[in-house]
């Protein structure tokens, strides 16, 4: 019950904050973009797969952001007194946290990937089922990397002392956590999307656990 | 049987001892108040009864629980209210105890919801969203809060911190008529007229330590003294 009521608010929370509302729309209005000022991508690969490997670029900074900031702002404002004096396990919040971002810029970035395919479909005349099969790869790919920069936005968020150094860490470090899982793509694996997701889920499962463990043995 | 027993409480954060050695016991339905002046130790001793921060050395029992034991059968029958503590602002009030009332099970919500806001006493301004509340708004939605769950102890950090005399005054009421009915309140507060006029007993903490503990009657005989922020300045000057 516990679970489920803190997880209900924080995705509230997310999904209704003028973050998302601008990736909502931002992710979108980029794709279109991306279409009419660099209208020769199509040539070398489908419209929306450099779509969906654009926004995951900027989806898994931006989750990665989102979280560091939030979790750093809510403990020094003492927001999580409220739930950690009530008899509820503590790995209840970095994971309600994770899962509600997640999900939010998940949602977000297929909205955009799904204007890409209109987009292939409608002005290019790309019969769907030519391309289908590299869409779904490339967002396997994009979910692996929301996914690991979800998790080490948490992370971060909980062990880092303060706003400043969190970003700083997410803008020069993030970028390179957050490709890990493309290691397989990068140096040319064989059915290469499975171990990008299998790296994808050990990653992020690696992340949360000790972003788990700091918050448990966090001094509030 | 003291309610809640603590005995030799240490607590370092590194280096710094923030408390060095405190022992107290508080009964049922006293109003026990912890003062003394900023950095003393009372936030930390309050927040280590809150479970929010453990111990370095020493032993708290609530209700017969160690604290370092089962911190989550305290968390059950306790209630805290942090010094600056902020509410959701993007809910109502009335969704935001509606929210907190829900951890206890949904069978409880309606009768905690409906005394939160007989507590808080905010009107028809209850249902609007908390972003648009006063400074002493949102502390008597906070105490609303704290006090609908008919905790066996209530843990006040600065209850009335930052409010004006009326609202001051309404929340003090609050307190005494929350002992009233059972609950047993610890409250730290640096204004020491407040704790003389709410408190049966207090303890005078200075620099993790406590100088001076008794009845506020009892300590101004004790130091010939006509109110308790006199008592304190000469325990201090000792």
């Amino acid at each position: 019950m516990s679970l489920s009521l803190i997880f209900t608010d924080e995705l509230k929370g997310f999904y209704k904050s003028k973050v998302m509302v601008a990736l909502w729309i931002i992710f979108p209005i980029i794709t279109i973009l991306i279409h009419y000022l660099a209208p020769g991508v199509e040539s070398e690969t489908s419209f929306s797969v450099f779509t969906s490997i654009f926004i995951s670029s900027i989806g898994g900074l931006i989750a990665s952001l989102i979280l560091t900031v939030q979790i750093i702002h809510e403990k020094d404002a003492r927001a999580y007194d409220l739930f950690l004096i009530r008899p509820i396990k503590r790995w209840y919040l970095p994971v309600s946290k994770f899962f509600a971002v997640f999900i939010c810029v998940t949602i977000a970035i297929s909205i955009a990937l799904s204007v890409g395919i209109a987009i292939d479909i409608l002005q290019n005349e790309v019969i769907i089922n030519f391309v289908l099969p590299s869409i779904i790869d490339s967002f396997v790919m994009t979910i692996s990397v929301i996914a690991i920069s979800s998790a080490f936005g948490v992370l971060l968020g909980i062990v880092s002392p303060s706003i400043i150094v969190g970003v700083l860490i997410v803008i020069f470090i993030g970028q390179y956590v957050e490709i890990l899982p493309l290691i397989p793509v990068l140096i040319g694996i064989r059915n290469s999307v499975l171990f990008v997701t299998l790296l994808g889920i050990f990653i992020t499962i690696l992340l949360m656990i000790i972003a788990i463990i700091a918050f448990r043995r966090k001094q509030f | 049987m003291p309610v809640v027993e603590v005995k030799n409480l240490v607590k370092h954060y590194g280096s710094i001892e923030a408390v060095k050695g405190i022992t107290f016991n508080i009964n049922r339905g006293e109003i026990f108040g912890l003062i003394g002046p900023n950095g003393a130790g009372k936030t930390t001793a309050l927040r280590i009864l809150s479970t929010l921060l453990t111990i370095t050395s020493g032993n708290v029992q609530i209700m017969n629980h160690d604290i370092e034991k089962k911190p989550n059968e305290i968390r059950k029958i306790i209630s805290y209210l942090p010094e600056d503590a902020g509410a959701y602002k993007n809910l109502t009030g009335r969704k935001y105890l509606e929210f907190i009332a829900n951890f206890f099970g949904e069978e409880k919500v309606e009768k905690m919801v409906s005394k939160g806001i007989e507590i808080a006493d905010l009107g028809d301004r209850i249902t609007d969203k908390v972003d648009t509340y006063s400074k002493g708004m949102k502390r008597r939605l906070l105490v609303g809060r704290a006090l609908m769950t008919d905790p066996q102890l209530a843990i006040l950090d600065e209850p009335t911190s930052g409010l004006d005399v009326n609202n001051a005054q309404e929340i003090r009421n609050i307190i005494k008529k929350t002992a009233k009915s059972g609950t047993t309140v610890l409250l730290s507060s640096h204004n020491m007229l407040e704790v003389e006029y709410l408190c049966g007993s207090i303890a005078l903490i200075d620099d993790g330590l406590i100088v001076e503990e008794g009845k506020p009657m009892d300590l101004m005989k004790k130091y010939n003294a006509s109110n308790i922020e006199e008592v304190f300045t000469k325990v201090v000057k000792k």
